[in-house]
């Protein structure tokens, strides 16, 4: 029997006349063929709905198929007829009583449908019986119509006290009807407001036992639901994963894929680093094996792949091969391919990646041989070992001749020679064969930066250039700027060649082309060469920033939030919900105790034998054994772990004492360094500079200093091991890869400072020949060196600078954002990385005496400092850059020209090219747009940028000093008190210290030594105290500087420390306040800060109340908070109160946002602070307390 | 979740509109056309669209688009899995999945979509419970719920639509009680030019077929290394040797006669597998015993995956020379690599010409070396092989004369592909160690078991 004739389409009253015929119809074959044509009618999109009365009328029609069209007609209409949708009440008021469960089932599911007033409220009654229905059928129905009922109405559901008979539901006996409560619930407190679900332990584990009984989407929506649970100890999370581990067999993907997503979230709150492993190693072949399904859950799983390879480098280790495309893939799943392959790709397998990258390079889908060429070029950027073999892989690429393939090879081309300067200039020869072939404008521009920059060694770069030139005012911008860039340094390398070209090209820039960044770009060069040729080359020809192939990595706190949507459409567009979805909630990883966001880090040098990399990984047991084998090993984080674990005491006889002892194991969030695995190290504590003493030394210590440090630390147990001294060469290998961002900074900050002086010269305007319409060269000239320089030596938010003009910034974050992410996020990672690599150094056995060049060869924070303390500009700039940016932002005719900073190539890296990349960033604009609308809207931007910039003004202010404290009492000791506190100045850390001899004899020889503390603060100079007459005191400046090897203390401020002397060791511990370690860089623009503010949820806030400050006028208060590296970004006066914004940036990076409101009569200020790093911020409270409240 | 599903046809036109959430109109339906399925680019770039706030998830399915609606971030990978569900559903109830069974079944497909989804969540996908109560015509009059055989009918359809055995029914009798394992395998294969094989794996999927009677509890093993491993005394059994267990002590029968083609008890390593959704994963996690009460009929038991010691039944070696702008000329010599007691049937190798060929003189040498064949519409010769024999060697030959162009553009040499079908053979060397059936009443099963071996994707680049 068929049912296609009803598709034709039909009069409304033909049908009408069919539906009330009066006709015989026994079997009611003439209503139900009526009512298929109406339902055939209603699906090719023509208006039924006048039908309505008649429909209604057939509910009676004892016919179950009959029925089951009317239902469907009545979700379809009744919302357009509610007035006759009424009519159908009592038709449904009969069907829930029905005796067959299957048609009460139908009635409550089909009314909660229907969002008419009249139908929900007749609902009500008979839903709260269905929940307790006998047939599970029927439960399970409700429990999904009480979900449709918050729909309509939240606070319906709320009053009738659904929502607890729906958690009745969470201890059905019946696994389908859990499983749909669990899902009800689950979307209602997503969509809710001030409903949360939260589920402990014994709720989950029993969800998990319904799992084994549920069907597969029953699964899907009770293992969804444990992303609720907040695991509070590790062994909870272990607990859950373990019990969820099978359903990775599923062959449901959805469900492999929600498994993976639980195990993903729970493994941030495992404790031991060991206990990842496995687990991981448990992921990779269902990973492989999803690959199996149709296309389209391939690309689901592959763009997720790329989120776990992130966070988890070790998985999926020797699967490359499983990613090969094959010839006929859809093209989506062969770039995502291509993705996860690029991120496989090691120094082993470059080959055969190289070799399949190139066969791709032959298909016939552009777009997928574009990638696979610049894919090619970022293997060479990131593996410099096959940078040869890639650079001949392109070369061959070349020689086919094929148009988009060799223009997409010189533009990778030019990013490897800007990664291996003075390496490949060779090739210059081929590319430049093919210049006529070029017609795009990022292969164009590729090749004429290439030209400039090699024009002294190329022959006749003037008429290459020269050629290029003819066609100027047709090209894009991008090849407009990029020529004009190449002909300055032609001109600066060859003046004689590029004499000709110079003026051409600058007077076509500053008169002709309508696009801002070029006109002031070409002012720029006009004013510099006719002014200081030398100045000029310094400025054009300077070093570039170094690039690196990893700018595609998303930043730590978005990867997180990705992290916790594995499988989700978020996942695939790599954007957090809420940015496609207005209801969404962010979701967090819930705070415990437990949380522990361990990370395992890939193996640096791959090629180790699997043996040693496991002993290295072993605890230091026996410390001097593998001291001997450690020395011709390679330096490997294998795992950054060396487990506490007994020491055995004949490691006695090694040279100089540490102490093996239990650490917290609590981890505090991913920003500070000593986050990677540390429930337990050598403490390194006391390293006597006399060899010879070492043994007497741990004997004292073993005696004299057992009390003290029992009593004082805690430690479970007291073993001497081998000096646990830095990895040298470890420490040379991070802090390389940490050298691109202190470079760029550093090179920027330079171009910046560069320019300004420049500008600040006198110069005779006249000799600039000026277009007139231009009305103030200079303001605009500065802005843009200010809006240059805010964006490099700002970290990653600064995006907002640029919110005016859209293509523009489009364009420029593409560029701009990888890099300062990247920049970002280097920051924080960098301790980490550190630490991961001087971990095993107990076991690797540096030099000992390298120890002290390590922490500061690795701090980027000094490096970065001393970046911006060498440019005048930072401290001499008449007005703020923030305020300026936010100028720009009004004349969105100055569009921010110099992001690209002086010379394109100085911010452009390998990635910027990345499409996918573009994408983000394009709407990543548009959100920062619209941000950007919505300050205006609030005036809160007026009401910023009225006060900005307080960097530099902080004459009369000085420095917060705790009051030194008794740190050693005289009576513990043989006379000797020790009085300290901790103190920043000039941004340097200094313990001052007082020594007071209440001894009867002379006291000397002093050293200090620092224990492993939550930023790794030691002395940078020795303690120069000299002698201590009896009954006199010496007051003493100790240099400190952080990065040092790192142990999360409890409180994270507290800091063991021991003083030997002529009089003994002596062991204390005391607090710093936090102040001293912000940074003098902390100052945040106030698009950044409004975007963090808005960000951070309130989990990441706390509030603390500060009484009797005292000030004398706010901006008195002001000035000593900027003094204290706690940043007024802006301010708000109100009748009797000033609102403060501030910002602050500590050493390792991580940033505190504050609201400081005082009322007027400085008898009290409410401090609201947000950061990441939650853990800290009552004590950053504490400390800006402090600094309010000091004399 | 999902706020509405849609199958359109090929020109766009909506069969079947079903809307379950009132944050989408029926108007987006429209959306997805313009958007996709009418968009001037052919080939599909996602197969998730999102515009607006609103997605579009789609797989197409002979003429059908098949398209999901959501409003939230819901599970990608559900919601796939659910439009393959709703297909496989299709295809079980109707035969075939097209536009004209859509069109002559639209009020059924409505009644399930009424079933299977409810707010968008999914259900209930299972084709045995769903007949019970959501049939075709002719079986409506009997099971269907007339008033008056209510009383227990619909009770036993709720259980069994909501009960932990979802997919079976337990009223199920045959007087011959009989299963049928299909091990299939699929090999996979990407060969470079010169002979390497860059990547070779075999998806291997356990197919049952059961008509057991009653709610019988299966036990079923394989020569997995990971049990054999374990177990000393297992092990050393298989490695004996696999055929003596398989007909001896675990009363397999066969259909035909000795597996030949690979070693003998060797243990195989399962890269990872997937079961159907009645087997009892907590059992296999904990001792790797796979046990299940299977559905009735014709089910999917766990598709496995290997990726170490593959046995190629086929070996390519080809050669193709571009003779200046001219001319191509070929020679494929292909091996196959098993038993010469079995043979694969229904070989075809595809082998791919330029665009701008002309003409092509081919030649087959060996016994029984089929036919090749020039298909201008496919850019390829088409070699067919019957039958292949184990241990054989085949080759050809040709010369492919090529227009001249006036642009010239390179050629793509897309890989050279193989089809085949060998029985009784498995490429991974996956055997069958028993399939025990326990039922309460005990009776005796006869169990049958069959090999294959076919391509997957087997592709040799030239």
């Amino acid at each position: 029997m068929s049912d296609a004739k009803f598709f034709q389409r039909g009069k409304v009253h033909d049908l009408r006349a069919e539906l009330t015929s009066e006709k015989k119809d026994p079997r009611h074959q003439r209503k139900k063929v009526a009512m298929k044509k109406v339902v055939a009618n209603m699906t090719m999109g023509n208006d039924m709905s006048p039908l309505f009365q008649e429909v209604i009328a057939c509910m009676g029609v004892p016919d179950l198929e009959v029925k089951k069209m009317v239902y469907l007609f009545l979700i379809n209409y009744a919302r357009a007829r509610a007035e006759i949708a009424n009519l159908a009440v009592n038709g449904f008021e009969d069907d829930v009583n029905d005796p067959n469960p299957l048609v009460r089932a139908m009635a409550i599911r089909t009314m909660g449908y229907i969002y008419v007033e009249r139908v929900i409220e007749s609902l009500i009654d008979p839903l709260r019986h269905c929940l307790r229905d006998r047939d599970p059928y029927v439960r399970k129905t409700a429990a999904m119509a009480v979900l449709k009922l918050s729909m309509f109405d939240r606070s319906l559901v709320e009053e009738e006290r659904f929502l607890d008979m729906l958690k009745d539901l969470l201890a059905d006996s019946n696994p389908s009807v859990v499983a749909n409560a669990v899902a009800a619930l689950t979307e209602i407190s997503e969509r809710s407001p001030h409903i949360k679900l939260k589920l402990n332990m014994k709720i989950a584990n029993k969800l998990i036992t319904a799992l084994n009984e549920c069907n597969e989407w029953g699964q899907i929506y009770i293992l969804e639901s444990l992303m609720y649970v907040v695991p509070q100890d590790s062994s909870d999370a272990e607990t859950i994963m373990e019990r969820i581990m099978p359903r990775l067999q599923h062959g449901n993907s959805g469900v492999v894929l929600v498994s993976i997503k639980v195990i993903a979230y729970m493994m941030n709150y495992v404790s031991q680093v060991e206990a990842l492993e496995p687990i991981l190693r448990k992921l990779s072949p269902p990973l492989v094996t999803l690959l199996t399904s149709g296309p389209e859950v391939q690309y689901i799983t592959l763009r997720n792949i790329q989120l776990l390879l992130q966070r988890w480098p070790t998985i999926l280790q020797n699967q490359l091969r499983a990613f090969f495309c094959k010839y006929d893939d859809p093209i989506y799943v062969k770039l995502a391919k291509l993705e996860v392959i690029l991120s496989l790709t090691t120094e082993e397998n470059a080959r055969v990646v190289l070799t399949e990258l190139t066969e791709y390079a032959t298909e016939i889908d552009v777009d997928f041989v574009r990638k696979a060429v610049r894919s090619i070029g970022r293997i060479a950027i990131k593996i410099e070992l096959a940078a040869d073999r890639c650079v001949r892989a392109l070369l061959d690429l070349i020689q086919t001749k094929v148009n988009y393939v060799v223009q997409e090879a010189i533009v990778v081309i030019r990013d490897i020679f800007r990664k291996y300067p003075n390496r490949y200039e060779s090739i210059i020869g081929t590319l430049c064969e093919n210049l006529d072939s070029l017609d795009e404008p990022e292969a164009r521009a590729a090749m004429i930066w290439i030209i400039g920059q090699y024009a002294d060694r190329i022959d006749n770069s003037d008429v290459v250039l020269g050629t290029f030139l003819e066609s100027f005012l047709d090209d894009t911008a991008e090849v407009q700027l990029a020529l004009l860039t190449a002909i300055v340094k032609l001109f600066i390398m060859r003046p004689t060649a590029g004499q000709d070209l110079v003026p051409k090209v600058l007077k076509w820039a500053t008169e002709d082309v309508d696009s801002p960044d070029i006109r002031d770009r070409g002012f720029i060069y006009w004013r510099l060469l006719s002014t200081d040729p030398e100045m000029a080359r310094t400025v054009v020809l300077s070093d570039k920033p170094e690039i690196t192939a990893e700018g595609e990595k998303l930043d730590m706190p978005l990867l997180e939030e990705l992290l916790l949507q594995v499988g989700t459409l978020s996942s695939i567009y790599r954007k957090p919900p809420s940015t496609f979805i207005p209801f969404a909630k962010k979701r967090v990883l819930g705070v415990s105790p437990a949380l522990t966001r361990l990370t395992i880090a890939p193996p640096r040098v791959s090629r180790l034998p699997r043996t040693i990399s496991s002993a290295m990984s072993q605890p230091a047991t026996a410390a001097k054994q593998t001291n001997a084998q450690a020395s011709d090993m390679p330096p490997v984080s294998a795992t950054p772990r060396s487990s506490n674990t007994q020491l055995t005491s004949s490691a006695l006889d090694i040279s100089s004492g540490a102490v093996g002892g239990m650490s917290n194991p609590y981890i505090n969030d991913y920003t500070p360094g000593p986050m990677a695995g540390n429930d337990a190290v050598l403490i390194d504590l006391m390293s006597m500079e006399d060899d010879e003493d070492a043994v007497d030394d741990s004997a004292a210590i073993n005696s004299a200093g057992m009390v003290g440090f029992n009593a004082n630390f805690g430690l479970s147990g007291m073993n001497l091991a081998s000096m646990d001294s830095t990895n040298n060469a470890g420490a040379g290998a991070t802090s390389q890869s940490s050298m691109p961002s202190s470079q760029q900074v550093l090179n920027s900050a330079f171009d910046a400072a560069g320019l300004d002086a420049l500008s600040n010269m006198p110069t005779s305007a006249t000799s600039l020949n000026r277009p007139s319409g231009n009305q103030s060269p200079m303001p605009d000239l500065m802005r843009q060196f200010t809006s240059s320089f805010d964006l490099s030596g700002a970290s990653s938010g600064t995006l907002s600078a640029g919110g005016n003009a859209g293509s523009l910034l489009a364009n420029s974050s593409s560029q701009l954002d990888p890099f300062q992410q990247q920049q970002a996020f280097q920051q924080r990672q960098l301790q980490p990385a550190a630490f991961s690599l001087s971990a095993p150094a107990g076991v690797s056995g540096g030099h000992f005496g390298s120890s002290s060049a390590f922490p500061a060869a690795l701090s980027p924070t000094s490096t970065f400092f001393g970046a911006n303390s060498a440019s005048p500009f930072n401290n001499s700039v008449p007005f703020s850059p923030l305020a300026q940016s936010h100028n720009s932002n009004l004349t969105p005719n100055s569009a921010p020209p110099a992001i690209r900073n002086n010379e394109s190539e100085s911010t452009q890296t390998a990635t910027s090219h990345a499409n996918s990349k573009t994408d983000n960033s394009a709407a990543l604009s548009r959100e920062v747009d619209k941000l950007a609308a919505k300050m205006y809207n609030t005036g809160m931007l007026n009401s910023f940028s009225n006060n900005g910039g307080y960097t530099a003004n902080v004459s009369g202010a000085v420095p917060y000093v705790p009051s030194q404290q008794v740190l050693l009492d005289a009576t513990q000791t043989q006379g000797l008190e020790i009085l300290g506190t901790f103190a920043r100045r000039n941004g340097s850390i200094q313990m001052e210290m007082s020594f007071v001899n209440k001894s009867g004899m002379t006291i000397g020889d002093f050293a200090i030594q620092f224990n492993k503390n939550t930023y790794g603060i030691t002395p940078s100079g020795s303690l120069n105290a000299g002698t201590v007459m009896p009954m006199s005191s010496v007051e003493v400046s100790l240099p400190l500087v952080t990065g040092g090897p790192t142990m999360v203390m409890q409180p994270l401020t507290n800091i063991q420390i021991a003083v030997k002397c002529t009089a003994g060791i002596f062991y204390f511990q005391t607090q710093y306040s936090l102040h001293i370690l912000l940074e003098e860089t902390g100052q945040s623009d106030q698009g950044m800060f409004l975007r963090m503010w808005k960000d951070m949820p309130d989990t990441m806030q706390n509030s603390h109340t500060a009484q009797n400050l005292r000030f004398a006028s706010m901006e008195d208060m002001r000035n000593k908070l900027n003094m204290n590296s706690v940043f007024t970004v802006a301010q708000r006066s109100f009748g009797n109160a000033t609102h403060f914004y501030t910002s602050s940036k500590l050493c390792d990076g991580s940033m505190f946002y504050s609201e400081i409101k005082v009322a007027n009569n400085f008898q009290a200020a409410i401090i609201v602070t947000k950061s990441v790093n939650t853990r800290l911020i009552p004590l950053y409270q504490k400390a800006i307390e402090d600094i309010c409240t000091a004399f | 979740m999902l706020s509405a599903v849609f199958i359109y046809n090929q020109k766009g036109e909506v069969l079947i509109s079903r809307l379950y959430r009132h944050d989408v109109k029926r108007s987006v339906a429209d959306v997805f056309r313009v958007h996709v399925i009418s968009s001037p680019t052919s080939v599909v770039r996602s197969p998730v669209t999102t515009l607006g706030s609103t997605s579009f998830y789609h797989i197409r399915y002979d003429n059908l688009w098949l398209c999901a609606v959501t409003k939230n971030n819901a599970s990608a990978a559900m919601v796939f899995e659910f439009l393959y569900r709703l297909l496989g559903l299709g295809v079980s109830y109707f035969g075939r999945f097209d536009e004209e069974s859509v069109k002559n079944n639209f009020v059924l497909i409505y009644e399930l979509l009424d079933e299977v989804l409810d707010f968008g969540y999914p259900q209930n996908i299972e084709v045995d419970t769903l007949k019970l109560y959501v049939t075709t015509e002719s079986v409506r009059s009997t099971r269907a719920l007339q008033s008056d055989a209510l009383a227990t009918i619909p009770q036993s359809i709720t259980m069994q639509a909501t009960g932990t055995t979802a997919w079976r029914r337990n009223d199920i009798v045959y007087k011959k009680n009989e299963a049928f394992v299909d091990v299939i395998e699929s090999v996979n294969l990407i060969m470079s030019a010169k002979g390497t094989v860059l990547r070779a794996d075999v998806q291997g999927q356990i197919v049952m077929r059961s008509f057991l009677s009653g709610m019988p509890e299966c036990k079923f093993g394989l020569n997995d290394k990971l049990v054999l491993d374990r177990d000393p005394a297992s092990g050393a059994a298989a490695s004996a040797s696999a055929s003596a267990s398989a007909s001896g002590s675990t009363q397999l029968g066969r259909r035909q006669g000795g597996m030949g083609g690979f070693g003998d008890g060797e243990s195989v390593e399962i890269a990872d597998c997937q079961f159907h959704q009645c087997v009892r994963l907590g059992r296999f996690d904990t001792d790797r015993t796979i046990s299940f009460i299977p559905p009735d009929g014709e089910f999917e038991l766990m598709r496995y995956r290997t990726t170490e010691n593959v046995n190629l039944p086929f070996k390519v070696l080809p050669v193709v020379r571009e003779m200046g702008k001219t001319r191509i000329e070929y020679e494929v010599l292909i091996k196959s690599n098993f038993s010469a007691k079995l043979s694969a049937t229904n070989m075809a190798v595809t082998i791919p010409t330029p665009p701008n060929a002309t003409k092509c003189r081919i030649k087959v040498t060996g016994a029984g070396a089929g036919k090749a064949k020039y298909h201008p519409e496919e850019n390829a010769i088409v070699w067919r092989i019957s039958r292949f024999q184990g241990l054989q060697e085949l080759a050809l030959t040709a010369v492919v004369d090529l227009a001249p162009m006036t642009k010239p553009t390179p050629w793509s040499r897309p890989p050279i592909a193989l089809d085949f079908q060998v029985l009784m053979f498995t490429a991974s060397g996956l055997l069958v160690r028993f399939l025990k059936v326990f039922e309460k009443s005990n009776y005796q099963s006869v169990k049958w078991v069959r090999y294959m071996t076919k391509a997957g994707s087997y592709e040799i680049r030239i």
